[in-house]
């Protein structure tokens, strides 16, 4: 027994020396290190003036000249590489615009980047001699406006809002180093003076913008209440057991109209009015059941001469009340030429999408006159 | 007896030893037969083409089973199949021919040799497939390619893999129709242009991108859905949007001037650039302090779209971003 707790002991020691042994380090060997660095002090980023110029990244290393590599990703950045250091250098910047550049010095898989930035010519762009607040006023009728823009590039970017439709740009000439931007406005369809700002940019520096403002004054209208009757109103969607038509008129907001839902029909439930003559300027105004359902959101208002033969002024009039008995009164609505018939169709309600029902509790009708 | 214990376990151990010895590896272990290599399904689908102008090639790979290499020559030879194409589009869409897997048109590839040999010391050979004017072929639809062995000059094969199914994927630089594509909405504004109903929406989903050509991308514009890809196809043709990638911009090399188009019916107007949303392509570097950097590809575009004449136009002001490793796309 003694003799075996001796044999392992001793091939358990042996094991131990092998183990030690084999993990000493090799103190002997050279090993040769390749190293590349580049000094904190040569990452910073580094800047141009517009002129051009030239700066020298240190490089540390050990690694043959041919072995590691300096590029830049960009043609106007030109890197030249020497023992022990990088130049960067480049030419005149003749952009409107600040350039970047990235120089990598590398060896294998270990790389530095440089940021390389360069200022450009100084762009400018001005609006009658102002980068922003000049306002152009015009009157309601159809108008032209001049602007003089003066820059040292392109003037080709010349954005008018959507919201804003009734300013048009008619002309962008050269005159001199200017150019002179010709607009004109539609006739203001607005009882309130409205805006639009154009912006002014160039495709040399789309960053660097100028605009102006235009400002239109409102239209004077005198509106008259339409005397509607029952018999002028109609609907493709009466309701047959609640809200007939005429309620529409009983100056009752506790009363209402109310379209089909004990029935259903295929397309958007309207409403219609034939006017007891033509008109070309109007707008209406209405009153919401005094209730929670049924209220239109998206409506289209369409004029007809014939009743048959439809034109629609408004696609979609959007931004529509939907509390109980909630009013809303129309802008001004122009038609290109005087009608005899209205059509208030329903495209969504705040319950659903047409064809579904809606109900109302007052409508009127004006005809409004522009006064010089 | 404890000797004899040791004996014994000393001659297992020899015992072993000795019978690994006679293992013969060089004798061959199984019949030489020719397949054509495949998934379980009969389908090769492990290749992804470029969709670059100049094309691209894919191999068909027929291989030689085995435990050793060909002691002597195999002629391989290859005919035009079609009954692994029909089962497909049966078992995956029974009679939904609308969705079928559809073949690879012939002004879309070459198939230059239909008869290899695999030479002796080697185990397979592999058939070249020259494919071009990819970018005629809608990133939606699946193609297929369907060949088997002319069982008239290979006389050895495997029944079970004499027919292969070779599946079409593309990509380009920006997207691929291997694996979906994803880019996400980041600082993003999609404002409806109307006075009446003016409303302005903060995208932060993600918008899948598919890829056109070799510089072109198709993507859904604004906050449009097309809900159930599998029946989107009038939906993505209505909302869609084409973005080609064009030159560097004179002021950053790692940024591309892109042009934005409708892709079918859209009613679109590319916008002049807006401060960060310069209608660019740009691969976007985030370094950190330490030197860590983060690399992203981002689409960064200002457009208007409506999706019919009388509603109001939607101006996108939009940053989509891709996260990418630049050395995992080198391998």
């Amino acid at each position: 027994m003694k003799n075996n707790i001796l044999i392992f002991m001793l091939v358990g020691a042996l094991i131990y020396m092998f183990s030690v042994t084999s993990c000493a380090p090799d103190y002997q060997t050279e090993f040769n290190v390749e190293s590349l660095v580049v000094p904190d002090k040569g990452l910073t980023p580094i800047f141009l003036p517009i002129g051009g110029g030239d700066k020298v990244i240190e490089v540390v290393t050990n690694v043959p000249f041919a072995n590691w590599t300096a590029s830049s990703n960009a043609e106007w950045c030109v890197v030249k590489k020497e023992d022990g250091k990088v130049t960067v250098s480049a030419g005149n910047n003749d952009l409107f615009l600040t350039r970047i550049a990235r120089v990598t010095i590398s060896y294998g898989h270990q790389a530095y980047s440089i940021n390389v930035t360069q200022t450009g010519k100084e762009p400018q762009l001005l609006v009658e001699g102002q980068r922003k607040g000049v306002v152009k006023s015009v009157s309601a009728s159809p108008a032209e406006i001049t602007v003089r823009v003066s820059s040292n590039m392109n003037v080709d970017y010349i954005s008018i809002p959507d919201t804003a439709n009734w300013v048009h740009l008619v002309s962008n000439i050269a005159d001199g180093s200017d150019r002179i931007l010709k607009f004109k406005t539609d006739m203001s369809k607005s009882e309130t003076p409205r805006f639009s700002t154009i912006l002014i940019q160039s495709s040399d520096n789309p960053d660097y913008m100028s605009s102006f403002i235009v400002k239109q004054e409102a239209i004077k209208l005198q509106h008259s209440l339409i005397a509607l009757t029952e018999s002028m109103l109609s609907s493709n969607a009466q309701e047959p057991n609640e809200g007939p038509i005429r309620n529409l008129l009983d100056n009752n907001a506790g009363t209402f109209f109310h379209s089909a839902w004990s029935y259903s029909i295929s397309v958007a439930h309207y409403l219609q009015v034939a006017l007891p003559e033509p008109v070309s300027i109007f707008k209406f105004w209405y009153q919401n059941r005094n209730n929670s359902n049924g209220k239109p959101t998206d409506v289209t208002i369409s004029v007809s001469n014939d009743g048959q033969n439809w034109r629609v002024l408004i696609p979609h009039l959007t931004g529509l009340p939907t509390g109980a008995s909630s009013t809303y009164e129309s802008k001004p609505i122009f038609a290109d030429e005087p009608f005899s018939y209205f059509r208030f169709t329903v495209n969504k309600t705040n319950g659903g999408t047409a064809p579904t029902y809606f109900n109302m509790a007052e409508l009127k009708m004006y005809k409004s006159i522009l006064i010089p | 007896m404890k000797n004899y214990i040791k004996i014994f376990i000393i001659a297992i151990i020899g015992f072993a030893f000795a019978a690994c010895e006679t293992y013969d590896f060089e004798s061959e272990q199984y019949k030489n037969v020719v397949n054509l290599l495949s998934n379980s399904a009969q389908i090769y689908d492990r290749q992804v083409s470029s969709l670059r102008t100049s094309g691209d090639t894919i191999f068909l790979v027929a291989g030689l089973s085995g435990t050793t290499l060909a002691s002597k020559s195999y002629n391989v030879a290859l005919v035009e199949a079609d009954s692994l194409f029909h089962a497909f589009n049966k078992s995956n869409y029974d009679i939904d021919s609308s969705r079928f897997a559809r073949w690879l048109p012939v002004e879309c590839y070459t198939l230059p040799k239909t008869q290899m040999e695999i030479p002796v010391g080697q185990n397979l050979v592999r058939f070249p497939i020259y494919l071009k004017n990819l970018d005629k072929l809608s990133p939606d639809s699946i193609y297929l390619l369907d060949y088997k062995l002319n069982t008239n000059i290979t006389k050895e094969f495997n029944p079970l893999k004499k027919e292969v199914l070779l599946r079409i994927y593309k990509e380009n630089e920006f997207a691929s129709t291997y694996k979906n594509t994803y880019y996400n909405y980041t600082t993003t504004y999609v404002e409806t242009l109307s006075l009446s109903d003016r409303l302005i929406r903060r995208p932060t989903n993600a918008n899948q991108i598919f890829p056109l050509a070799e510089n072109s991308v198709r993507m859904l514009a604004g906050d449009e859905t097309f809900g159930d890809y599998k029946e989107a196809l009038d939906d993505i043709n209505a909302k869609s949007i084409k973005v080609t990638v064009g030159e560097q911009t004179p002021q950053n090399p790692l940024a591309r001037q892109v042009t934005i188009e409708s892709y079918k019916t859209l009613d679109l107007v590319q916008l002049p650039p807006y401060e960060m949303y310069n209608n660019t392509y740009l691969i976007n570097i985030l370094t950190t302090p330490d030197g860590r950097s983060t690399y992203y590809k981002e689409f960064r575009l200002h457009y208007k779209y409506r999706l019919s004449s009388t509603l109001p136009y939607k101006e996108v002001k939009a940053i989509l971003r891709m996260e990418f490793s630049p050395r995992a796309e080198q391998l």
